[in-house]
């Protein structure tokens, strides 16, 4: 089986990265920014399976990458959490949107 | 050739995901990327982290995101849409990291490193898969960093549950 | 000898206070008519007179308490200066016998020419007006007469100019008038420049314009080789003068300038004929009493301050004054013109005597002029304004009221003005027992005896001035005959009925103007004046103002002295100068009937003046022409030139820089608004945007700051990377 250039992994690893964090950077709903999120964490996640395949005894980026799976996980459901609570709040989910009562 | 394929899938969904201003259509093509990351981790010889990708991924965090999405929006016979703040900073500070990170890791020359002349490719050796690798693994050399997992994923549940638990007065 | 102390103030006495009341009073009535003449009953003219006769009253009283007695003088400090060379400047009243004389002249003439306007002016719109004039006219020249001090003296002598000039225009819609008052005022400039002069240069030399402080000063000086040498001390400081003659002549001369300014001496007698433009009895005035006597009052105020040269240029002036007056009269036909121009003769007679010494006689020689000539002036004024009811009634219009070739025969229709006239007449010519008579003798015994000390060297010359003088009397009696024969004689040569101009059947004119006449004409009579009608020694006029009352020495005194010594030994020649003055004027009386007996009523009303020397005379030897043509064009000209020049040259010189200036304010207004503005317009704008970013930059949203790390960080990448 032929192997897959590591640069090439790095470069799609890259790519999503800007990509979630242009969504960061550009997108007004608080939900959408999660999914930003999430996808800079694949895309870390990537880059430490793509390592962790010169290290087949220990296995430490794939290891790494379970906890920040699951760290991931802890983190959006917390997330969601506070937009639920935000939006509860101030009737809307747009970050633009939320400012504090003094001054609306 | 199946990495490119899964490569371009991620790409292009990602990028729908940043572009498209229909949240619904952004959480489902956050789904085709996520999937498309699991394809690549088989690929990359990382079953269990393929599957784990797949369930709590796929499986737990896009759910929460979906029902995220309806919770938060008033909206009932239109779609979800959702505007761009930012574009031009966003767009500049974005272009500038895809290409110094390009840069970078053209110019590394990766292959030459020491570690990954030495080490030989052949992750799985002769087990069909790492599922034991990794289990001896947490329950040894990893057994600490697992146990705080585990607590963090209760305190985390247990915070979510609190944060969106709708405070009436008692 | 200290100034100061003489001119220390004198305390007031009550003959000063009404002196001062005499002053003021005229000034009163001035200011009341003017301002509420108009709303008055009777338009005021009543206030006029009675205040005119109140002063005559405190005048006539003033002058029982003065002539001869005693001598009153107040003096107060006017203003001081703070300086130590400058003495105080004093202003006061003096009184004495020359005073009260003019004083009771002045306030009388005046009274009755005020009571004759009432007729004259009936009915004139300016009526209130004029009698306001009138007491502005007679306030300033009662101050000539009172004041103490020459600036003073001044001060009314322009007030006399300028109440005259609003006079002599009071019909301001005649334009001739307009043109007489402004030519008199222009031309009594002239000779006021001089008078300030004089003043100058005495105040100069001697610190003070107070009279008798100066005639003090003349009095504690000497002649030595020729210098006049005197010292004096001034708050301590010690002055010591030696003036040269030349200069002492040459500040007399400057006062006398004034008096041919203002008493119509050669050469700027030209305003005085034109003066008639003014109301008739405004002539009066001018002509009798007030204005030209300024002139010859100022040279007897003065008299101590004229030096031997100057009194002989006084005395030419004054006998070519006389000739040319007479000479002028001669071709007149104007009424009122033959009398200005007998004025002007009978002035230069004063001033001649004034010049030869005969100070008294020349004062007394006013006096006596000042009722006849007012007497002629009032009666030309019954005269013309009977010609204008007479032409009024006929709706003539195109003939000349004044013109005396459209008179005559008035005797038999005017009787009591024809014997006034003839009254006045006889003194003015001089004829025995008039009162003309005493005073032209006097004058010329002494301008004789001037002439004889004069010529003790042998110049004969100097008889030219008594000459002149004899020869002055054959002419004045010559026009004024031809004067009289025009008007009273003959048959009457206007086309209407000579009744016509008489007021009624039974009166020929209003008696308040032929009261007044009357009473001048009488006073014309020499028994008023003298004891004695024919011989002017008795006279209590003279031996009132003679320069012994003085008891003060002269610049002259020397020659003063030495005529009078000659006088006193002339006997013989005294008679016959008395004789021959009668003599001479008889034959002038004669020439004239000889000459106008023969013609008849065409040949008179239509007589021109034919000859090369009658016009001549007529047109005042052209000294008007002569005027204009050396003085008034040149200086109209140069006027126009500098007009012309400023126009053209400066102006344009100044259009053409400012232009260039505007050019120059353009390019530094560019210069301005695009480099300095702009400069500072970047700096503005370059902040604004730097505080736009920066606002940008802190906008509140988390997503921005986020972008903006992220951003620094790559910037923190690169560094690393790059260097």
């Amino acid at each position: 089986m032929q192997q897959i250039p590591l640069e090439h992994i790095l470069l799609l690893s890259a790519v999503l990265f800007s990509l979630g964090i242009l969504a960061v950077i550009t997108k007004r709903h608080a939900v959408v920014v999660l999914m930003g999120i999430e996808l800079i964490f694949n895309a870390a996640n990537l880059n430490l399976v793509a390592f962790s395949r010169h290290d087949p005894q220990l296995l430490q980026g794939q290891m790494f990458s379970l906890f920040v799976i699951v760290v991931a996980a802890a983190e959006a459901a917390v997330a969601l959490a506070i937009v639920l609570r935000v939006y509860q709040h101030f009737k809307t989910a747009n970050l633009s949107e939320i400012v504090s009562e003094e001054n609306k | 050739m199946l990495f490119y394929i899964f490569a371009l899938l991620a790409i292009v969904s990602g990028a729908y995901m940043v572009l498209t201003r229909n949240l619904l259509y952004a959480g489902f093509s956050l789904l085709i990327t996520l999937l498309s990351i699991a394809g690549i981790y088989v690929l990359l010889f990382a079953d269990f982290i393929a599957v784990t990708q797949l369930m709590v991924y796929v499986g737990g965090v896009l759910v929460l995101i979906l029902f995220g999405i309806m919770l938060s929006s008033r909206v009932h016979d239109k779609s979800v849409m959702s505007e761009n703040v930012n574009t031009v900073w966003g767009t500049l500070v974005a272009g500038l990291i895809v290409v110094g990170l390009s840069y970078s890791i053209l110019k590394a020359n990766i292959n030459s490193l020491p570690w990954l002349q030495t080490t030989e490719i052949d992750v799985l050796g002769n087990q069909k898969s790492t599922v034991q690798t990794i289990g001896i693994k947490l329950m040894t050399d990893f057994v600490l960093p697992f146990e705080i997992a585990s607590l963090l994923l209760l305190i985390a549940l247990m915070g979510a549950a609190y944060i969106a638990t709708d405070k009436q007065k008692v | 000898m200290e100034l100061t102390e003489l001119l220390k103030p004198l305390a007031g006495t009550p003959q000063t206070a009404t002196a001062l009341v005499v002053l003021l009073l005229p000034l009163l009535a001035f200011f009341v008519l003017f301002c509420f003449g108009k709303r008055l009953p009777r338009r005021g003219d009543w206030l006029a007179i009675g205040i005119s006769a109140i002063t005559f009253a405190l005048s006539v009283y003033l002058f029982t308490q003065t002539w001869n007695t005693a001598t009153y003088h107040t003096r107060t400090v006017w203003f001081s200066l703070p300086s130590t060379i400058v003495s105080d400047f004093t202003a006061g009243i003096l009184l004495d016998n020359l005073t009260v004389l003019m004083l009771v002249l002045v306030t009388f003439i005046s009274t009755l020419v005020q009571s004759f306007s009432v007729g004259y002016m009936h009915g004139d719109s300016g009526y209130h007006r004029y009698f306001a004039y009138l007491g502005l006219f007679t306030c300033s020249m009662l101050g000539i007469v009172l004041v103490d001090n020459l600036l003073l003296l001044f001060v009314f002598w322009e007030l006399v100019g300028f109440s005259s000039y609003l006079l002599i225009g009071f019909w301001f819609h005649k334009p001739a008038a307009v043109a007489a008052n402004k030519k008199a005022f222009l031309v009594n400039r002239v000779g006021d420049i001089g008078l300030l002069l004089g003043l100058f240069s005495f105040y100069t030399y001697f610190r003070t314009f107070d009279l008798e402080a100066l005639r003090a000063l003349i009095n504690a000086g000497n002649w030595i080789n020729s210098n006049f040498i005197l010292s004096y001390t001034l708050n301590g400081e010690l002055w010591q003068l030696e003036l040269s003659t030349v200069l002492l002549t040459l500040a007399g001369l400057g006062l006398f300038m004034g008096c041919v300014g203002k008493s119509a001496q050669f050469p700027l007698q030209i305003w005085l004929p034109d003066a008639m433009q003014g109301p008739t009895p405004v002539s009066s005035l001018i002509h009798a009493a007030t204005m030209v006597a300024a002139g010859v009052y100022l040279l007897a105020r003065c008299y101590a301050f004229f030096t031997p040269d100057a009194l002989t240029a006084i005395a030419i002036v004054g006998a070519i004054t006389a000739l040319v007056g007479a000479l002028a009269a001669l071709n007149q036909y104007d009424i009122k013109a033959v009398l200005a121009f007998s004025t002007i003769s009978q002035l230069g007679y004063m001033v001649m005597g004034m010049g030869t010494g005969a100070y008294d006689a020349s004062l007394f020689h006013l006096t006596t002029h000042a009722f006849f000539k007012a007497a002629l002036f009032l009666n030309a004024g019954i005269i013309i304004h009977a010609m204008h009811r007479g032409l009024h009634h006929a709706h003539l219009e195109n003939i000349d009221p004044q013109d005396i070739r459209n008179m005559g025969g008035l005797r038999k229709t005017m009787p009591v003005t024809f014997y006034s006239y003839l009254l006045a007449t006889a003194a003015l010519a001089g004829i025995p027992l008039t009162s003309g008579f005493l005073s032209k003798d006097a004058i010329l015994s002494v301008a004789w005896a001037w002439a004889q000390t004069m010529s003790s060297n042998g110049n004969l010359f100097y008889f030219i001035v008594p000459v002149t003088g004899f020869l002055v009397v054959v002419l004045t009696a010559y026009y004024m005959a031809r004067h009289m024969w025009f008007i009273f004689f003959g048959s009457f040569r206007a086309p209407f009925d000579v009744q016509q101009i008489r007021l009624s059947t039974k009166q020929e004119t209003e008696t308040v103007m032929l009261l007044p006449v009357d009473i001048l004409a009488i006073l014309s009579l020499g028994i008023f004046f003298s004891i004695n009608p024919l011989s002017f020694s008795g006279s209590w006029v003279i031996a009132g103002i003679g320069l012994e009352n003085l008891s003060l020495k002269l610049l002259a005194e020397d020659l003063v002295q030495s005529i009078r010594l000659q006088d006193d030994a002339n006997h013989l020649p005294h008679i016959l100068i008395g004789v021959g003055s009668a003599l001479l004027a008889t034959i002038g009386i004669a020439i004239a009937l000889i000459k106008y007996n023969r013609k008849t009523s065409e040949q008179l009303v239509n007589e021109q003046p034919d000859s090369t020397f009658a016009r001549l005379s007529y047109n005042h030897f052209y000294l008007d022409t002569f005027f204009q043509t050396t003085f008034v064009k040149p200086a109209l000209w140069t006027a126009t030139t500098l007009y012309r020049v400023d126009k053209r040259i400066i102006d344009y010189t100044l259009n053409y820089g400012s232009k260039w200036l505007v050019v120059l304010s353009k390019v530094v207004s560019w210069f301005d608004r695009l480099v300095v503005d702009g400069l500072v317009w970047l700096v503005g704008a370059l902040s604004k945007v730097f505080g736009i970013l920066g606002r940008n930059l802190q906008n509140g949203k988390v997503q921005s700051y986020y972008a903006y790390s992220l951003f620094g960080f790559i910037l923190i990448i690169l560094y690393i990377v790059l260097f």
